[in-house]
């Protein structure tokens, strides 16, 4: 059988290409970085930030109130930008919604589409769809267009190529060049602009996501460090905007308690270098910006989680501090977790979008040590949800072996009969814990259950029982 | 797939989900406002430098446009696009252009000509000069509004931006913009920008670069007062 290539497709083998990961020794290098410089950044704006937990709060109240009459805010959103000219289009499917935008190209006799960053289109596999249709598509953000070089998957949701190395990086845009370029990124940077500028001159569409669309006055906010979001929505005549139907907010005065902690969760700045409000096509007399604007808005499962205990999942403004916050991604980095999103996030959205059976390996991906919920600028509950989606998995059926559950049975009774589990404290510690007494772990468990020893020690018991210590030593000092 | 029946499947799914409505605690009002009693005009200062901008405060007209003159110098422009705003007018940068006998690209020169030969002026410029809607001292951000003269590409395409600004645009807070708006009438321009700084990007190991996309230099003269008192 052909290996899987991680880097390049979509996968269920996590806990293999997690192994692939750690052996990677280029990728643990750039890991390893991560929790120093975005993780800490994270970290100190939250902390320097005045009032950071309420805006936070507020921003999620804002969430909150939209998802529960979500279909009202989208008929909102539709009025308002069909009376700035633009046109709404709804989408159930990836599919349907990738049908519905080459459409829309062939529409304008479109050839040349510039994009800008979103995970939206990577969800539904846009590109791969309209190179299919002869349709040029080139992606603009840098790490973008460079993962789109060698075909890679974008490894974290703000910084897609992250995974590579500056020899990587330089290889690739070499190869581009027809020339060898020099190793600075400064450098590397100059020649992706000018190749970038050839690019925007040519194109006849842009497509952008969407970071936030106010239903009040038909606005679609971008936001980009780069400045390619604003360059797509500036120079071609025609502006797509695809957005997942969650990223609806009510009122433009809404929008600024998101500002305010999205750049600071995603990169510990206080704004992104630019945010841009689109409402609508360009304005009569204006010289720049499109003349036609089209809004996608997509389901593709949201409302299966909108009516679900996850439905809190829906409230991600994808700025992927969840991700530098977590012990496991930053072991195992973005290909692993096999999805689109990846990280703490992912693990929670994939077994949504894609199926809990087929990923039953993400809601386990994680120590529940809470740093997600920590770092995430509108308080997702994730290692909660990460629990709830465990039991799910219990629930389903066929993903449990019968020595599982001859397992969890006898546990259940041991806990449930204190004279059981008296009398199992006792003999575990006169044998193991007292056999094990200098080394403290079991390298190897026996029989089926070796496979829980096989990437980790077990902790043994302890020679002698906490009760026992207790009524020798403890109660004097009560 | 019909409007109407996806919209009914949201109706459906969000009634249901109230089910698992989280609860939240929101007890202030503009939470995360900025209060400081330093000055606006060198709160701006300051945030715009942190992001990577070069501020310039002048006392007085004369003194701004030596600082644009010596901006000039550094760039060395052949060509300038830069936006028609009544600042702009006021200190007679258009004619200091003339005087240096340096092209202007602008709404005047563009407005008649073809899609494309306006796309070639554009990209051709080596800097962009504009002033702002408004700015903001906590972020350290320039606001600019598209509208006929005011063209969004005019600071996005030239590798430098310089922004020629009045003390009395600054604001404290973002909040202020978003109340500005609110407080005034509900129509937005076509498109408005909160630019913080020069175009960045850190994809390549996460090493800040700067001008990947928009400008490399991002130089903002503040003129302290309002132009009223000129």
């Amino acid at each position: 059988m052909r290996e899987t290539d991680y880097l390049r497709e979509e996968h269920h083998e996590f806990e293999k290409a997690s192994r692939q990961a750690l052996d990677n020794t280029g990728l643990q290098q750039v890991l390893s970085k991560l929790g120093d410089t975005l993780g800490v950044q994270n970290r100190l704006a939250w902390e320097s930030f005045p009032d950071a937990d309420q805006v936070r709060e507020k921003a999620r109240s804002i969430k909150e109130e939209t998802l529960a009459s979500l279909d009202t805010h989208l008929e909102q959103l539709e009025q308002s930008v069909e009376k700035l000219g633009g046109t709404v289009h709804w989408a159930e499917t990836g599919d349907e919604a990738c049908q519905q935008i080459l459409d829309i190209i062939r529409q304008y006799d479109g050839k040349n589409v510039v994009k800008s960053k979103s995970m939206t289109t990577e969800e539904i596999h846009l590109n791969r769809f309209l190179e299919k249709e002869n349709i040029r598509v080139t992606e603009t953000d840098l790490g973008e267009f460079i993962v789109q070089q060698v075909d890679h998957r974008p490894s974290h949701i703000v910084g897609p190529a992250l995974h590579m190395s500056v020899d990587e990086v330089q290889k690739i845009l070499s190869d581009d060049a027809g020339e060898p370029l020099s190793k600075k990124p400064e450098e590397l940077t100059a020649y992706a602009r000018q190749r970038l500028r050839t690019e925007f001159a040519s194109a006849d569409i842009g497509i952008s996501g969407v970071n936030y669309a106010i239903a009040e006055t038909g606005t679609i906010v971008l936001v980009s460090n780069e400045g390619n979001a604003r360059l797509t929505t500036s120079m071609p005549k025609v502006h797509i905007a695809v957005m997942g139907m969650e990223k609806v907010i009510p009122k433009l005065a809404d929008l600024p308690y998101f500002l305010k902690v999205l750049a600071r969760a995603a990169t510990g700045q206080k704004l992104t270098v630019y945010t841009s409000l689109v409402t609508g096509k360009r304005g009569d007399e204006e010289l720049d910006g499109p003349e036609h604007f089209h809004l996608v808005i997509l389901d593709n499962g949201r409302s299966k989680i909108l009516e679900s205990p996850l439905r809190e999942s829906l409230f991600c403004i994808r700025c992927g501090a969840c991700l530098n916050a977590c012990p496991i991604y930053r072991n195992i980095g973005g290909h692993a977790y096999g999805g689109v999103y990846s990280g703490p996030i992912g693990a929670v959205l994939t077994p949504l979008y894609d199926g809990l059976k087929e990923n039953h390996h993400l809601p386990h991906a994680s120590s529940l040590c809470g740093a997600c919920e920590a770092a995430c600028p509108v308080k997702i509950r994730i290692p909660e949800m990460l629990i709830q989606l465990r039991s799910d998995l219990h629930d389903t059926q066929g993903t449990e072996s019968w020595l599982q559950r001859i397992g969890y049975n006898v546990w259940a009774r041991n806990m449930r009969w204190s004279w059981a589990y008296r009398w199992g404290t006792w003999f575990s510690s006169r044998t193991i814990g007292r056999w094990k007494r200098k080394a403290g772990w079991i390298t190897k468990l026996p029989f089926g259950l070796h496979g829980w020893t096989q990437s980790r020690d077990f902790p043994a018991p302890a020679p002698e029982r906490f009760r026992d210590w207790w009524h020798k030593e403890g109660k004097d000092e009560s | 797939m019909s409007r109407e029946s996806f919209l009914a499947r949201v109706r459906d799914a969000a009634i249901r989900g109230r089910a698992h409505s989280v609860q939240t605690n929101v007890t202030s009002e503009r939470p995360g406002c900025f209060v400081s009693n330093e000055s606006p005009i060198d709160l701006f200062a300051q945030a715009a430098t942190e992001v990577g901008g070069e501020v310039f405060l002048c006392d007085d007209k004369t003194a701004l446009l030596k600082k644009v003159n010596a901006l000039l110098d550094q760039h060395q422009p052949k060509s300038v696009f830069r936006w028609e705003h009544e600042l702009l007018s006021e200190f007679k940068i258009p004619e200091l252009l003339s005087e240096r006998e340096i092209t202007q690209c602008c709404f005047e020169t563009l407005k008649d000509q073809s899609f494309e030969s306006q796309r070639t002026a554009i990209l051709a410029a080596d800097v962009g000069i504009t002033s702002c809607d408004w700015a903001i001292a906590e972020t350290g951000s320039l606001v600019l509004c598209a509208k006929p003269g005011q063209e969004r590409l005019a600071s996005l395409a030239p590798p430098v931006h310089i922004a020629i600004i009045t003390e009395s645009q600054i604001l404290l807070d973002l909040y202020d913009l978003f109340d500005q708006y609110l407080a005034a009438e509900k129509s937005l321009p076509s498109n408005l920008v909160i630019n913080t700084g020069p175009s960045k990007t850190g994809d390549i190991e996460m090493k800040l670069t700067t001008g990947i996309h928009g400008p490399k230099h991002w130089q903002i003269v503040v003129l302290r007062g309002s132009k009223d008192k000129l």
